[in-house]
């Protein structure tokens, strides 16, 4: 017994607190089923239920009407314009759901992918900001996949080449156990910009060339098409879609009209220019503008111009007389591009319609290699790689390439649901002296617009060959093919 | 006997319930009547045609002056008086002007005005900033701030374009 009694007052001590905190029994209640529910008599239970009804009414109304005063709450803190200086990050994404309908026998069918996929699009982030007064500075950084699952590039003619998806991983330096891709981060444009006045603003750094309206939309959100029209593709783009350079801009009113200009000075086109130019000569373009936001009728008119020189050179260490590192330019050629576009919002419809040319003359001796594909303008398959590969197809021909589509959209009256089924045809002529035909595209689809920033689209586009030649090795039997894209993109 | 007294008492309990309601549904509904374009004392303009008017709130005008920025105080969107401004003067539903605003901020051209929920806020900060403008109901128009023409003439003109009527829908 006496030697259980220090643990039994240890055990009382530890137990005191808690038994001095223990409060007094509640008073008993009965269980909710047990209580008198007044609503039980017969005589009372139509006036209960309106009670009921309208005591929920009030409870709606009360809510109401705080918020109503919340509204009107002039006691709040002084009313403050936010800073210039917050930086502020907004962006977009899409994701699509695509399929291309292609005859998977043929050599361009076996390099599309022909399964029906989902699709990561874009994701692209804004820093934008307001440094100093009359200063914005902008960049929007794209994050990409690549160069997970890229396909080898069909840069090689030789017979017997294996195409193999690629795989980039690397170690988790945390726990180097774990194995994951990597994905690559692009700069779309980045650019600080000086006004003081409408007319007259400088922007340097990386931007969106100013011409069409494709290029100018820039976002899928804003964009009506789900697919993007062949002639802005990025290895068959008319124009640059982007420059490193200065662009002087502005705009003036004239009653309903607003008059722009845009004059751009920049490193031009060539495999490297969002790093560097390759020769003195500067790429440079001009935009002029008319737009008019009458109350039923809005329209904006342009005419885009670029000129630049591209231009590849490869570099050579040679031993002797002395170790040095010599140029060689391979290719050289003056690139024009001119483009005309107007943009139409009358009620429901919506009208876009761009036409282009682009001409590219070489200097002798500054060809290089016909391209592999005549219809992938130079630019894209010039990599030294495929130069050698391809030596066997002679020197590239000067080129024109003319292209032009339009989109027709029809608002449905609908007042809760944004909706626009559109059509949208298109024509390219890559090229007036090679073996490639023309090209015609007819698409139609419906774009469902969520309070601006959510947006379904569905699209199905039937791609056909004009006068075509079976000759052609890459396109023998490939006078129709189709694609079917279901995007979903959000602007945050 | 009981089933009048009962009558009775729920008619009671929803004529209070529309008294309740009554504020609340009337600040679902633009005011009718001249709404009146104010800017700040300062403001070098006194007069703006629709036109210049739908340049400013559009913010393809963005300055008064070379040193003057404008600064557009707009109202909440979807508030009533936004929805029926932006009708009569953007000819723009809701619709139109939300893809406006997000299709140029997608194109880097910038953001949308500043809006405020409460018509003495927009007045004070109207007030309190150069180069501000904005909108308000006439009633709401206090000394502070200076009302500008539309097209030649004030709110209290016959003829002054923006009247809204009781429903802006």
């Amino acid at each position: 017994v006496w030697r259980g009694l220090p643990l039994a007052l240890a055990l009382l001590l530890s137990a005191a607190p808690s038994l001095a905190q223990t409060r007094d029994p509640e008073p008993l209640r009965l269980p909710a089923w047990a209580e008198p529910d007044p609503c039980t008599r017969s005589e009372n239970k139509a006036l209960c239920h309106r009670v009921k009804q309208l005591e929920r009414a009030q409870l709606t109304l009360q809510r109401q009407l705080a918020r109503a005063r919340d509204e009107e709450d002039v006691s709040l803190a002084p009313p403050t314009v936010p800073d210039r200086q917050r930086l502020r990050l907004y962006g977009f994404f899409d994701t699509s759901f695509s399929n291309w309908w292609i005859n998977e026998d043929l050599v361009f069918g076996e390099m599309l992918e022909d399964e029906a996929m989902f699709v990561l699009g874009n994701l692209n982030l804004y820093l934008d900001s307001n440094p100093v007064k009359d200063w914005r500075f902008l960049a929007e950084i794209m994050f990409r996949l690549d160069p997970q699952g890229q396909m080898d590039r069909p840069e090689s003619k030789e017979l017997g080449t294996s195409y193999s998806l690629r795989q980039f991983t690397t170690m988790d330096s945390s726990t180097l156990l774990n194995v994951y891709g990597y994905g690559a981060v692009g700069i779309e444009r980045a650019w600080v910009e000086w006004g003081m006045v409408d007319w007259l603003k400088i922007t340097v750094g990386l931007f969106l060339t100013p011409y069409g309206i494709w290029n100018i939309d820039h976002g899928s959100p804003t964009r009506i098409l789900a697919a993007i029209p062949l002639m802005y593709l990025s290895w068959a783009s008319f124009f640059p879609s982007s420059q490193l350079g200065l662009k002087i801009h502005g705009t003036t009113l004239a009653r309903d009209l607003e008059l722009g200009y845009a004059v751009t000075v920049s490193n031009g086109r060539n495999p490297f220019s969002d790093l560097k130019d390759s020769d003195w000569d500067k790429g440079v373009g001009l935009r002029l503008h008319a737009s008019s936001l009458l109350k039923t009728l809005r329209w904006k008119l342009g005419f885009s111009l670029y000129s630049g020189d591209y231009s590849f050179k490869k570099k050579v260490l040679v031993l002797a007389p002395q170790m040095d590192m010599e140029e060689e330019l391979e290719v050289l050629y003056r690139e024009t591009a001119l483009g005309v576009d107007l943009a139409l919002d009358w009620g429901p419809f919506v009208l876009h319609w761009e036409l282009m040319a682009n001409w590219r003359n070489y200097a002798d001796g500054r060809r290089g290699p016909a391209d592999l594909w005549e219809f992938i303008p130079f630019d894209v398959v010039s990599l030294p790689s495929i130069r050698a590969s391809s030596s066997g197809l002679g020197e590239a021909a000067d080129k024109r390439s003319l292209g032009s589509y339009g989109i027709l959209a029809y608002r449905l009256p609908l007042r809760r649901f944004n909706i626009r089924p559109f059509i949208h045809a298109f024509y390219v002529d890559f090229t007036d002296n090679s073996s490639t035909d023309d090209l015609l595209g007819l698409s139609a689809g419906i774009n469902w617009r969520i309070r601006g920033k959510v947006v379904f689209k569905v699209e199905h586009l039937v791609y056909r060959f004009l006068n075509h030649r079976p000759a052609h090795y890459a396109l023998a039997g490939m006078e129709v093919f189709q694609q079917t894209v279901l995007q979903t993109a959000v602007a945050f | 006997m009981e089933r009048s007294r009962t009558k009775s008492r729920a008619t009671r309990l929803a004529f209070a319930a529309l008294v309740v309601l009554a504020p609340a549904s009337a600040s679902t509904q633009a005011p009718a009547g001249p709404i009146a374009v104010i800017a700040h004392p300062s403001c070098p303009v006194d007069s703006l045609s629709l036109a210049e008017l739908r340049w400013l709130f559009l913010k393809v005008r963005t300055r008064w002056t070379s040193s003057k920025d404008v600064l557009v105080i707009n109202w909440k969107a979807g508030h009533p008086i936004r929805v029926a401004f932006d009708r009569k003067v953007l000819g723009m539903s809701p619709h139109q002007v939300a893809e406006y605003w997000i299709d140029r901020r997608i194109r880097g051209l910038g953001r949308p005005p500043i809006s405020i929920k409460s018509r003495r806020h927009i007045v004070k900060i109207i007030a309190r900033f150069g180069g501000a403008i904005g909108y308000v109901p006439l009633k709401a128009v206090t000394g502070a701030v200076k009302v500008l023409k539309i097209n030649g003439r004030l709110p209290s003109d016959k003829g002054y374009p923006l009247v809204l009527s009781r429903s802006p829908q």
